[in-house]
């Protein structure tokens, strides 16, 4: 028996994706779905052997460790990886998040440095926020025949870090931010120049499917709050014998003598 | 979403309801008339011809094309409600989660399994149809999936309770790490067998056991070699990926660093050329 290579490539498992790349979770809130359809639809797998041992287990897939402006289960974040083309964003880790749809914050560089706006879109990724209507960037509407249509303004991404700050209710103006508790026990926003708390907007609830739990429409197969009574009782069965209870199974046979290895 | 073309209704409509009559028992309708080649005579059907009513004798002689399509049958059920086959896209609440599924007694938690085996199986015969193009609402199967792998789990939590309470013991398929012929550890699965291992001429050959060898110390050194490199490799990596962050962040949380990255000396990094560069690209 000779070891080759090819022997011992089923025994290597692939490497975990980098805590940098991965799905934040901001973002698995606002989406509402599983994170195995974000990850299949971020990596947009193009061809994969099938299973079995005659098979090298081999795919053909798109650069994965890239999220941008596009949200990983959108049509448009396929195109936008390859867009990217291998281009690999270096991130600054930060200990705690502050920042969620619905907050006012302050914008402290650019064309639009002291203007104060709302938070529509957060990347967690990236350490990315949206502003609406703010630090836009004019970009013209090309034909096939590279004529100019129109213009369109886009809002550009802001770094969270150094470019925006979160604004005190009591007196607008910016301040930083640190998590706390209140007595009660609920974690909240607090500022540290005022030690006023920072109240979450109602849009940070907002989900991919609907804006809140009250306007979103019921499905047929959905289930109802009505059907979701307790109904557990606790008994000295398993989920087999209580099943065969209920049905009258009634099994009396002896077991053959068998050897565990 | 992506919007779906009108085409396939109708090929569905098609494919779909057309076939279904022939599994269809005629005492469901009496209009379906079902010929059997077999068992025929022409003295029965004569019978049958006269037992009908009147109203109804006319149509037993006709094609079956000339039901209509709205009938209903239980093998509908194998594909989408047809109210949604209009739509571009389908959205459905979230999956079961174990916090849910806990609340539920065994029977419940039983027949929801049935229901989402159908539900399942549905979503599969219509991502087949729909193979070259979207399926509205494709978040659907992992949905079902994920709150069947979570009702699994929760039918194991509660059988390991009672095997634990009554014997000390999970209840599940044992598992053990064993070592290979060439020195591999390797997470072996018990099965159940009905005749000992040292007969079992088939498993021993299947799995021999681990023998001290010249060859296996050669391969052993050279795998774990390889490991080393790969390790070290890895570490360059880290390192370079460190330099990078600092070259970029300047006030970067050094702590932070530090803990995502205890094999790096982040301190002696920030000191080095490498992390003092331009500015970035």
């Amino acid at each position: 028996m000779r070891f080759t290579l090819t022997l011992l490539r089923r025994w290597n498992r692939p490497p975990p994706t980098p805590p940098e790349y991965q799905i934040a979770e901001t973002t698995k809130k606002y989406a509402n779905l599983p994170e195995k359809y974000m990850e299949d639809t971020k990596k947009l797998v193009y061809y994969r052997t099938p299973r079995g041992i005659n098979y090298r287990p081999k795919k053909l897939n798109l650069f994965q460790n890239y999220i941008g402006v596009a949200r990983p289960w959108s049509a448009e974040s396929p195109q936008e990886i390859s867009e990217a083309d291998g281009f690999v964003p270096y991130v600054e880790p930060l200990r705690d998040w502050f920042f969620f749809r619905g907050d006012r914050v302050q914008i402290l560089t650019g064309k639009d440095k002291g203007k104060q706006g709302i938070i529509d879109m957060v990347i967690q990724e990236r350490n990315w926020v949206i502003i609406r209507g703010l630090n836009t960037e004019i970009v013209p509407q090309k034909d096939d025949d590279d004529a100019i249509i129109g213009y369109s303004s886009t809002e550009r991404p802001l770094l969270v870090n150094t470019q925006v700050s979160l604004v005190d209710p009591g007196d607008l103006l910016p301040t930083e931010v640190e998590w706390s508790w209140t007595e009660e026990g609920e974690k909240v926003r607090v500022s540290k120049r005022t030690g006023r708390i920072i109240p979450m907007s109602r849009r940070n609830e907002e989900t991919f499917q609907y804006q809140s739990k009250e306007t979103y429409a019921e499905n047929a197969k959905d289930t109802r709050k009505e059907d979701m009574q307790i109904t557990f009782a606790p008994k000295l069965m398993t989920f087999e014998m209580e099943i065969a209870q209920e049905l009258g199974i009634e099994d009396d046979r002896i077991p053959k003598k068998t050897y565990w290895y | 979403m992506v919007s779906r073309p009108l085409k396939y209704f109708g090929s569905l409509l098609h494919l779909v309801s057309t076939p279904l009559r022939s599994f269809r028992p005629a005492s469901v309708n009496s209009k379906i008339h079902v010929f059997d080649f077999h068992s025929s005579s022409p003295r029965q059907n004569e019978e049958k011809k006269e037992s009908l009513p009147a109203n109804q004798s006319s149509s037993v002689q006709s094609s079956p094309s000339n039901v209509t399509a709205e009938e209903s049958s239980p093998m509908d059920e194998f594909f989408e409600p047809k109210e949604n086959w209009a739509k571009g896209d389908i959205t459905v609440g979230r999956s079961w989660r174990k916090d849910d599924l806990r609340l539920k007694s065994n029977t419940d938690l039983h027949k929801l399994w049935y229901v989402l085996l159908k539900e399942r199986n549905m979503l599969l015969t219509m991502a087949d149809i729909y193979q070259f193009n979207i399926l509205p609402g494709p978040e659907r199967i992992y949905k079902v999936e994920e709150s069947m792998k979570n009702l699994e789990d929760v039918v194991r939590e509660r059988n390991r309770a009672y095997f634990e309470l009554e014997t000390g013991e999970t209840g599940e398929r044992r598992c053990k790490y064993e070592l290979t012929r060439i020195g591999l550890w390797r997470l072996h699965k018990m099965q159940q067998h009905t005749i000992p291992k040292r007969l079992n001429k088939k498993w021993l050959e299947k799995y021999p056991q681990f023998i001290e060898d010249e060859q296996v110390d050669q391969f052993l050194t050279l795998y774990r070699e390889k490991l080393l490199n790969k390790k070290k490799r890895a570490k360059v990596g880290d390192r370079k990926h460190v330099e990078e962050l600092l070259k970029r962040f300047p006030n970067v949380d050094r702590k932070l660093l530090q803990e995502k990255y205890p094999e790096l000396d982040i301190e002696k990094i920030s000191q080095t050329r490498a992390a003092h560069g331009p500015h970035p690209r």
